[in-house]
């Protein structure tokens, strides 16, 4: 940035002069252009910053999108999306000019970073709104993976609450994966780590589904179509248990069936299932262990913890026929495509679920290069999933399995828990496979430890800690995050309303004595205590009232 | 009785606030405490399943009543449609809308009930009800220029309240409020009596009055526009009976909701006497400034257990399904310290607010006027 920004001052100058000579006229950038691009470039991150945004509008989005087609080749496209948003996240004008240079960029992955970029500045709806249209069609005209990313992007970010979507399903279970293009060559969607996922569109599109809206009043459709089958809604997505297994003592296996909502995973990703105990919904993560695909279930398998409520309630009660809530995959520990050349997968407890998926994945879809799985669990009876395990390593020569029985020695390949000394050295070395690890906290720190000098970027991790054993603080001890607002501030031992004040949030409040639930507010993650009747609770995404509540360590918020 | 602070000055009757020692007053609260930790505990599935249920009634009887509206032409369509939707509006309104915005159900995490977000069949917009009605109503209860649902800026309902000959209207202002009760609602947050002070405070206005029209529309629209579409040139029987069942949900809540707090009996306050209040305080005053009526259980249903009104106050946020059970508790605690629990069946309450209406349309002096009145009406009564 140095050189550029210097390189810019003494352009500015001139460039003042140029512009102000050509303004009106159809080419207001003639001069400056002709110095070349990078220089133009440089010349409308400077002046945005000096002058403001306006002046560099003037330059690209004015005249519209050819000046920015010579500029935007590669990297630099996404830098300069990146200066002018920065600038002012809600202009107009921008999006059009920011929408020009992703639909121009030709390197996906560089598209993806300027929409992540693009994100982190706007509201969820202003970068959706250039992906309305549909992105099949769009690479069917040939436009490329621009628009398929962006429409990732935009589905991996938490959508506006309140808000009618009309659903413009894109690629999901089911359909074909290869998108045939104009030339007559098909775009194969899963070779470019491309996730094409329905697209929610602000406004209600069809006139159809607007007034069927008028008629339904405030409950919505939905509110109808679950008196007559609680799967049967559109905005919500639940599933069915199809299927219970209880294949060990201390865990159970469920088939689920979503309804239409579902809009498929990728192997590793978790999902939240909400589960209603007691008249009161519980939300926890789990990750499906089904090959990604064309699937029309979910398997998941929940392990008992000593005092969880959802995992004892299902290991017990659990039968077909249950509805269970669920909220969109998510998670970027997931198999990426393309392919690793090798991929080495550690696990322990129910962390063998995600890994599951991807060696499932990899399977059925004829992955024929080394991998190998380092498998931790107390002994035989209790490793989950160890049946499967031994049938795959039996007929698959590339496959190489070793297991670590913590309470049995002498059981399994491997003895005691994870050490560098576990780790193949060849079919695959450690060193140059794709990592995959998760499991309980020790394991993962192990695991940490080890991966250093550069092998990192090679390891993904994924923790699975339940909410009640999470560590739980003093009153004043950790910190508050407000996730809406991206402010983080040290628990000071107030209440959380107060805390938000403090923060500078204009958080709603009425009574402020815990009777009018005006403050009411999502917890997300963390452990809150009830200033008048000292109850704690650590349940994730669970519904209190900032005002006579405190914050117990760590505490995150939905405000 | 109610006690007289406006001018011309007379000997001062004591306050029932002041009718406890602070001792028992906060022994009063401890004791309400504990009743509520107590339902909170056995809060659970049975609560649950009751929300669920009424529901499911409701969008039943929505969807029936609809259906046979439809068909509206046929009398028998018509008398039960306009029945099946008024009873639908009824328990959206009362047993099912205004408990959960309440938040008496957020322990569920369920996203459809959470008091937050819940919409309800009604011309106010959800959000603005929340501040008015759980916020400002149930913090400032019968306190004279705080909590607005005194008279909702245009009734006279306390003798604290100063008379002004607009009042003379009173009945007739309080007919025309119950027969349109949803749109008087759905201004209430508005504040129409009082002129916009600041540039800030007419922007909220606007906002607000946006949010108004913007519900107002869409309400009007369904019920008088699109539905009535779909019978064709039969439209007039839908319209009728949609337009029914709106007034007959008005002027049920209206009397049902005037019966809370305007009773013969209940209790008006002051800024002044309820200042730095203190829990056991809150909870005094608002056993002292509302009324329950008596019935079944199905009543208590269609009141929106609002009938409970005294428990209610005492505990907005817990399910209104346990109002009940928690009112024979609440009963006896009141007698034991001696505190007045103004109870009795619909027609003597409301037939005390009807004459409360009437006789403060007139000034309190001379006295002897409001006593001849007061006398006939006493004698009128059963």
């Amino acid at each position: 940035m140095g050189d550029r920004a210097a390189a810019a001052a003494d352009l500015v100058e001139h460039d003042d002069r140029v512009v102000e000579r050509h303004a009106g006229g159809d080419d207001p950038l003639g001069g400056v252009e002709q110095r070349g691009e990078g220089r133009l470039e440089a010349v409308l991150v400077d002046r945005h910053q000096r002058a403001g945004l306006d002046r560099a509008l003037q330059g690209v989005v004015g005249v519209g999108p050819e000046p920015l087609r010579e500029l935007v080749a590669g990297e630099r496209a996404g830098l300069l999306a990146v200066e002018l948003v920065e600038g002012a996240p809600d202009r107009e004008e921008l999006l059009g000019g920011a929408d020009a240079v992703v639909e121009q960029a030709l390197d996906p992955l560089q598209v993806e970073a300027v929409g992540l970029q693009l994100l982190d500045h706007l509201q969820p709806r202003q970068v959706l709104g250039p992906v309305v249209a549909d992105p099949v069609a769009d690479l069917g005209r040939g436009q490329q993976p621009a628009r398929a990313v962006r429409a990732d992007v935009a589905h991996r970010h938490p959508r506006p609450r309140g808000e009618l979507f009309d659903r413009q399903v894109v690629l999901r279970d089911g359909h074909d994966e290869k998108v045939p293009l104009d030339d007559g060559s098909t775009f194969d969607v899963t070779a470019n780590d491309v996730t094409l996922s329905p697209v929610m569109s602000p406004k209600l599109a069809r006139p159809g589904l607007r007034l069927l809206d008028a008629f339904a009043g405030p409950h919505g459709v939905d509110g109808y179509l679950e008196q007559i089958d609680p799967l049967l809604v559109t905005g919500e997505c639940r599933a069915e248990v199809v299927a219970v297994e209880r294949g060990t003592e201390e865990s159970v296996t469920l088939t689920l069936r979503p309804n239409r909502a579902w809009e498929g995973f990728r192997a590793g990703q978790f999902i939240q299932v909400a589960v209603e105990i007691d008249g009161a919904r519980h939300q926890r993560c789990y990750s499906p262990a089904s090959p990604e695909g064309r699937r029309q279930e979910l398997e998941i398998t929940v392990k008992r913890h000593p005092e969880g409520l959802v995992s004892n309630f299902l290991a017990d009660r659990a039968e077909p026929g249950m509805v269970l809530g669920l909220a969109p995959a998510d998670g970027d520990f997931r198999l990426p495509r393309p392919w690793p050349d090798s991929i080495l997968l550690i696990g322990g407890g129910s962390g063998i679920t995600p890994l599951m998926a991807i060696l499932r994945t990899l399977f059925e879809q004829g992955y024929d290069r080394p991998v190998a799985l380092l498998h931790y669990a107390p002994d035989p009876a209790r490793a989950i999933y160890r049946a499967e395990l031994e049938r795959l390593a039996a007929c698959r020569p590339g496959f190489r399995l070793l297991r670590s029985y913590t309470r049995a020695p002498g059981a399994g390949e491997l003895d005691g828990h994870f050490g560098p000394h576990h780790l193949p050295q060849s079919e695959p070395c450690f060193a140059e496979a794709e990592t995959f690890a998760c499991g309980p906290p020790a394991l993962l720190d192990a695991v940490r430890g080890t991966w250093a000098n550069g092998l990192e970027r090679r390891l993904h991790v994924e923790s699975f800690v339940p909410p009640n054993l999470a560590p739980v603080g003093e009153p004043g001890e950790g910190a508050i995050r407000f996730a809406g607002s991206g402010i983080e501030a040290p628990n000071s031992g107030a209440s959380l309303l107060e805390q938000a004040e403090e923060a500078g949030i204009a958080a709603k409040f009425g009574c402020r004595m815990g009777i009018c639930h005006t403050c009411t507010c999502r917890k997300l993650a963390g452990t809150h205590q009830n200033l008048i009747t000292g109850e704690t609770s650590s349940e994730p995404d669970e519904e209190i009232q900032l005002c006579v509540s405190a914050a117990l360590g760590n505490l995150t918020l939905a405000l | 009785m109610t006690t007289a602070l406006a001018p011309p000055p007379t000997p001062a009757t004591p306050s029932p606030l002041d009718a406890l020692t602070p001792e028992q007053i906060e022994s009063f609260g401890e004791e309400m405490n504990a009743i509520r930790r107590r339902v909170l505990d056995e809060r659970g599935e049975s609560d649950a399943s009751y929300i669920r249920g009424l529901i499911r009634v409701q969008r039943g009887l929505e969807l029936g009543g609809r259906a046979l509206l439809w068909g509206g032409v046929f009398p028998p369509a018509w008398l039960a449609g306009t029945a099946a939707l008024s009873l639908s509006k009824i328990l959206d309104n009362m047993e099912i809308g205004h408990n959960v915005m309440h938040g008496q159900y957020d322990w569920m995490n369920d996203p459809k009930l959470s008091g937050e977000q819940f919409e309800w069949d009604t011309a106010c917009p959800a959000d603005q009800w929340r501040h008015s009605h759980n916020y400002m109503h149930h913090t400032h209860t019968n306190i004279v220029g705080k909590d607005r649902d005194i008279g909702y800026g245009i009734l006279r309902m306390s003798e604290d309240q100063e008379w002004t000959p607009y009042y003379l209207g009173n009945p007739l202002w309080a007919a025309l409020l119950a027969t349109f009760f949803q749109y008087g609602v759905a201004l209430h947050d508005l504040e129409v009596e009082q002129p916009a002070g600041s540039e800030v405070d007419k922007t909220r206005k606007r906002e607000l009055a946006k949010g108004i029209w913007e519900k107002v529309r869409r309400q009007t629209l369904k019920d008088y526009v699109l539905f009535p579409a779909l019978s064709g040139p039969l439209f007039a029987f839908p319209l009728a009976g949609n337009a029914t069942a709106n007034l007959a949900r008005n002027l049920w809540a209206f009397t049902i909701i005037f019966c809370g707090h305007f009773p013969e009996g209940t209790h008006e306050f002051s800024e002044e006497e309820t200042e730095d209040e203190t829990r056991g305080q809150w909870y005094h005053r608002q056993v002292l400034g509302s009324a329950n009526l008596s019935g079944g259980p199905l009543f208590h249903i269609l009141a929106g257990n609002l009938s409970f009104q005294i428990e209610h106050h005492l505990f907005p946020d817990l399910p209104a399904n346990r109002y009940a059970e928690i009112s024979v508790d609440v009963r006896e605690a009141c007698e034991r310290y001696g505190i007045p629990y103004n109870v009795g069946p619909l027609h003597r309450q409301f037939g005390s607010v009807v004459a409360k209406i009437f006789r403060l349309a007139l000034p309190d002096s001379p006295a002897r006027l409001g006593g001849i009145a007061k006398s006939l009406v006493g004698k009128l009564k059963p």
